[in-house]
């Protein structure tokens, strides 16, 4: 009964993991079909920040508030990334709305600058982010362990979908976005600012791919490469909950790391996630549209 | 005049592999001070014949793969699995011996013998393309989609590859080997070396008349067809998915024949052949080069790495990313066609000015009219 | 059933969502006609085509293709490809052409036959293909631009491009989907033409808003409005017909 607890909460904390990563993505990709392939960077971007906030507080403050540094660097994480993907957006993705594809190769090579950016200011060795004391340790009942970390990155994702939610669905704002994602022509007819809009909507994207780093940062060493670690499986939960829901995404982040966790218990954890990815592509092959679909009458993608 | 203008491609190709040929013999003669730029154009010979690959189904066909690296790094295993054998003289490996094994696994047996691994080359990464492609694209998945789930392929294989080190040796690859014709490194193999070197440029030339053979005829139409117009090209009554499928095999084999090239003059293939980072890698080359022409995928693989080599050894590998991350992406945006697409428009008019200086005046008119044709073809 | 029946739809239903797209549409064409389909927006036309083209499923009913010298076929459940070689084209209502190729290339991907992957390597078009694709283009008026590339002609030119694409496959149905939607009237009178000249070799089934047009060269027009057929005959006696008037034309005809 422990075990399964155990495993059910880890299975719940690395969904939560790949939730936080993919909820980005189900902006930039779910809403406004761009593929951008510097999302894990962004990802990168946020774990970095964490890491500057850290060094900036130690060097600063007194001992006694230090720890506190973590709640500065969730803003300043989400405002790095967001800063940096409107920038993205007015240079380069603006160019490329009609052009998909492209715009994914586009976004590749600021990925590859971003990368290498990263390197020459941070150095090639990772860097660690050490977790504030009131996030280390955890919760022992009856031979279950619930890590605080773990719980809190748990809280996090959930206050991030939400928010998300209300953005898109509840907020005026929310409304004009949708109504660009749907028909930019007519929107900007409609007295919308659609060029405004697409630009504050990739931003936020971006910002929630820093909050991602934000969390990934508390779970290991940062390095450049920290980000394509998770954009494969950030990708796959937005294709397989179905492109453009919300709910979608919570469900195939859910079921990917779910997943993952439960193959672990027969497999190495490396294979786990290998194994899931080619289930995955297996199940899409019967529902190439993911699990939720928006039926429409237009026939052509 | 005419005769050249349609062959333009061929006489560029044509002078690329001269100077190729060139290059051992200049070393030869000590023109060139080390051998290592000849291994290094081995390597671009390899990359080349991989962007042909790419640029049949990207460039083409407009299916983007993200996961090509996948069948590059399998045709190198496979190369490099028999060369191993070779140097261990058929007996395991010390990456064996440390994974606890005590006898050649099963299925490293068939690269003890060369047409067999040669087979397996060819077999393993045309029958897995078959296989997924066959599904991939007879459910329509296209566009990013496709994109995505190929990279995630790749991702999956990279895993499953570095966990099963005891038969891969994971993370370090196999390392340590000859080529085919023996070793290549020092002086006193460069007749092996050189051997290597002509046998690859061959092989080259064999699969650029193929592939440019493939996109003069109608098929080659066919790919482009439904690159512009898919449903079009189902409702002409073309099985849109038997074709992408059958270039999707072709160019991962050619993938895969660049990988074992690679393995060769490498001495060695590692996993990191087979990442998603590697795989776009290779795209790039086709795209500064020129997508949808075979010679550009032959100029960008051969530029982009002689670029990245000449830097490198002069200790600006850190400068090296931005510039090729700043250049695809400029490409990317603004010059679609890359190098190709570049020279084909503006060089008939460079051309143009030289030979009728007599006639300025009159041909700036002609010229203002071909640019504003070649602009309404570009939009 | 008389011989003269080219296609039969047998009460056709479609759902989307529970949203009956087309609910118990029946009708035949006959041989050798221009049989137009007009209604509203939203009635179901372009919905009729796909399901004729196997584009789209129905939620029940058949369509059944009765060729010339053959055994009749049930359309319902082919794929699309053996149904353009089984000989029905279609034209989309957006020109689709292949811009990147030039006229004759884009025709000669057209012909019927030699769609297998290895014709497309080794084959070329023979003599009588290349004079067959001439003749075609004579009879669209492209013939002078055989070599432009595609996606420079003008948009009338294009369309007429798909037409001659259909028709190069010799077809024995080729339906259209508004061929003459953002044409001017000039260009639509002389698709007009080109359409009264290739009913003699096949049927045409054409969607179309244009009343002008439906006048022009129609045999026979169904009408139909939320996915019901409203009324069939004559472009004549349909035009004047009451219900027909109130739904779609009492907003005002020209």
């Amino acid at each position: 009964m422990a075990q399964f607890i155990n495993t059910l909460f880890n299975a719940v904390s690395l969904s939560s993991i790949v939730l936080l990563t993919s909820l980005g993505l189900a902006v930039t990709f779910g809403l406004m079909r761009v593929i951008n392939m510097a999302h894990g960077e962004f990802v990168m971007v946020g774990a970095y920040a964490t890491y500057a906030v850290q060094n900036l507080f130690s060097a600063i403050f007194p001992k006694s508030i230090q720890p506190l540094y973590y709640f500065v660097a969730i803003p300043a994480a989400f405002a790095a990334a967001f800063a940096l993907g409107s920038l993205l957006e007015f240079f380069i993705i603006s160019r490329l709305y009609k052009r998909v594809v492209d715009s994914l190769l586009a976004t590749w090579g600021i990925s590859l600058i971003l990368q290498q950016a990263a390197r020459s200011i941070f150095g090639t060795q990772g860097v660690n982010v050490t977790a504030p004391p009131f996030l280390q340790g955890g919760i022992f009942i009856g031979g279950c362990t619930f890590s605080y970390n773990r719980i809190f990155i748990i809280a996090l994702v959930g206050i991030c979908v939400l928010s998300v939610y209300l953005i898109m669905y509840k907020s005026g704002f929310g409304k004009q976005m949708r109504a660009v994602m749907q028909n930019r022509a007519m929107a900007q007819c409609m007295g919308i600012n659609s060029r405004m809009v697409d630009n504050v909507t990739f931003a936020i994207g971006s910002g929630l791919a820093g909050i991602a780093g934000c969390s990934v940062a508390l779970l290991g060493s940062v390095d450049s490469t920290v980000g394509q670690n998770y954009i494969v499986n950030a990708f796959m939960a937005v294709v397989l909950g179905g492109v453009g829901k919300l709910l979608g995404t919570v469900l195939g982040a859910s079921i990917i790391g779910s997943a993952s966790i439960f193959a672990e218990n027969y497999t190495s954890s490396s294979i786990a996630k290998a194994i899931v990815l080619l289930i995955v592509i297996v199940f899409l092959q019967k529902r190439p549209q993911g699990l939720f679909v928006i039926k429409n009458r237009s026939l052509d993608e | 005049m005419k005769f050249l203008k349609k062959r333009e491609d061929i006489v560029c190709f044509a002078c690329i592999c001269i100077l190729l040929a060139f290059m051992p013999i200049l070393l030869n003669y000590g023109v060139l001070s080390s051998s290592s730029i000849v291994l290094f154009l081995g390597k671009c010979i390899a990359f080349a014949i991989a962007a042909i690959g790419i640029d049949l189904i990207w460039g083409y066909t407009g299916i983007l793969s993200l996961g090509h690296g996948l069948y590059f790094a399998l045709g190198g295993y496979a190369m490099a699995m028999y060369l191993k054998l070779q140097s261990t003289g058929g007996k395991i490996t010390d990456f064996m011996h440390t994974g606890g094994m005590t006898s050649l696994p099963l299925i490293w047996k068939p690269f003890l013998s060369l047409p067999a691994a040669m087979l397996l080359m060819i077999l393993v990464p045309g029958g897995i393309a078959a296989i997924v492609g066959y599904f991939i694209f007879k459910n329509r998945v296209k566009g990013v989609y496709f994109s995505i789930i190929s990279q995630a392929l790749a991702w999956a294989a990279y895993s499953i590859f570095i966990a099963l080190s005891p038969y891969t040796n994971g993370n370090v690859g196999i390392t340590e080997i000859k080529s085919v014709f023996g070793g290549i490194k020092g002086p006193s193999n460069q007749r092996n070396m050189f051997l290597l070197f002509y046998a690859s440029l061959l092989l080259m030339i064999l699969i650029f008349a193929f592939c440019r053979f493939l996109a003069g005829r109608k098929f080659g139409k066919i790919l482009v067809a439904i690159r512009d117009g898919e449903n079009r090209a189902y409702f002409s009554g073309y099985q849109v998915s038997k074709y992408k499928t059958f270039v999707y095999v072709l160019s991962a084999i050619l993938a895969a024949i660049g990988g074992a090239v690679f393995a060769n003059f490498n001495g060695s293939i590692t996993p990191s052949q087979m990442t998603i980072s590697y795989s776009i890698t290779m795209v790039i080359w086709v795209a500064i080069g020129g997508r949808g022409t075979i010679i550009g995928a032959v100029i960008g693989a051969f530029l982009v790495n002689l670029c990245e080599y000449s830097l490198s050894s002069g200790g600006l590998v850190e400068i090296w990313q931005y510039i090729i991350g700043a250049v695809f992406c400029i490409t990317i945006i603004f010059f679609k066609g890359g190098i190709t697409g570049l020279v084909s428009k503006y060089f008939p008019i460079i051309l143009k000015k030289l030979s009728k200086q007599d006639n300025i005046n009159k041909n700036i008119g002609k010229i203002e009219r071909s640019r504003a044709y070649e602009h309404s073809n570009g939009s | 059933m008389n011989t003269a029946t080219v296609l039969e739809i047998k009460d056709i239903s479609v759902s989307f969502d529970g949203f009956f797209a087309l609910s118990d549409v029946k009708t035949s064409v006959r041989r050798n006609t221009v049989h137009f389909f007009i209604g509203p927006n939203g009635a179901g036309k372009t919905t009729l085509l796909d399901i004729i083209c196997a584009k789209t499923k129905p939620t029940s009913g058949t369509v059944v293709f009765y060729p010339k010298n053959r055994k009749p076929m049930r359309l319902t459940g082919m794929k699309e490809h053996k149904i353009v070689n089984e000989g029905i084209g279609r034209k989309f209502q957006v020109p689709s052409v292949f811009v990147n190729l030039t006229v004759e290339e884009n025709m000669i991907l057209s012909l019927k036959g030699h769609k297998g992957i290895r014709d497309s390597i080794f084959k070329k078009p023979s003599d009588e293909e290349r004079s067959h694709i001439n003749h075609i283009l004579k009879k669209v008026g492209l013939e002078k631009q055989m070599h432009t590339r595609a996606g420079i002609l003008s948009h009338g030119e294009k369309q007429w491009l798909e037409i001659a694409m259909q028709l190069v496959q010799k077809p024995e149905i080729i339906m259209l989907d508004e061929p003459a939607a953002g044409m001017g009237k000039p260009e639509t009178f002389k698709t007009g033409e080109i359409l009264k000249e290739i009913k003699k070799s096949c049927t045409v089934i054409v969607i179309e808003h244009d009343m002008d047009f439906v006048k022009q060269c129609a045999d026979t027009v169904t009408v139909l409005h939320e996915g019901r057929i409203i009324a069939e005959g004559g472009a004549g006696e349909v035009l004047a017909d009451k219900t027909v008037q109130s739904v779609y034309l009492g907003r005002g005809e020209e």
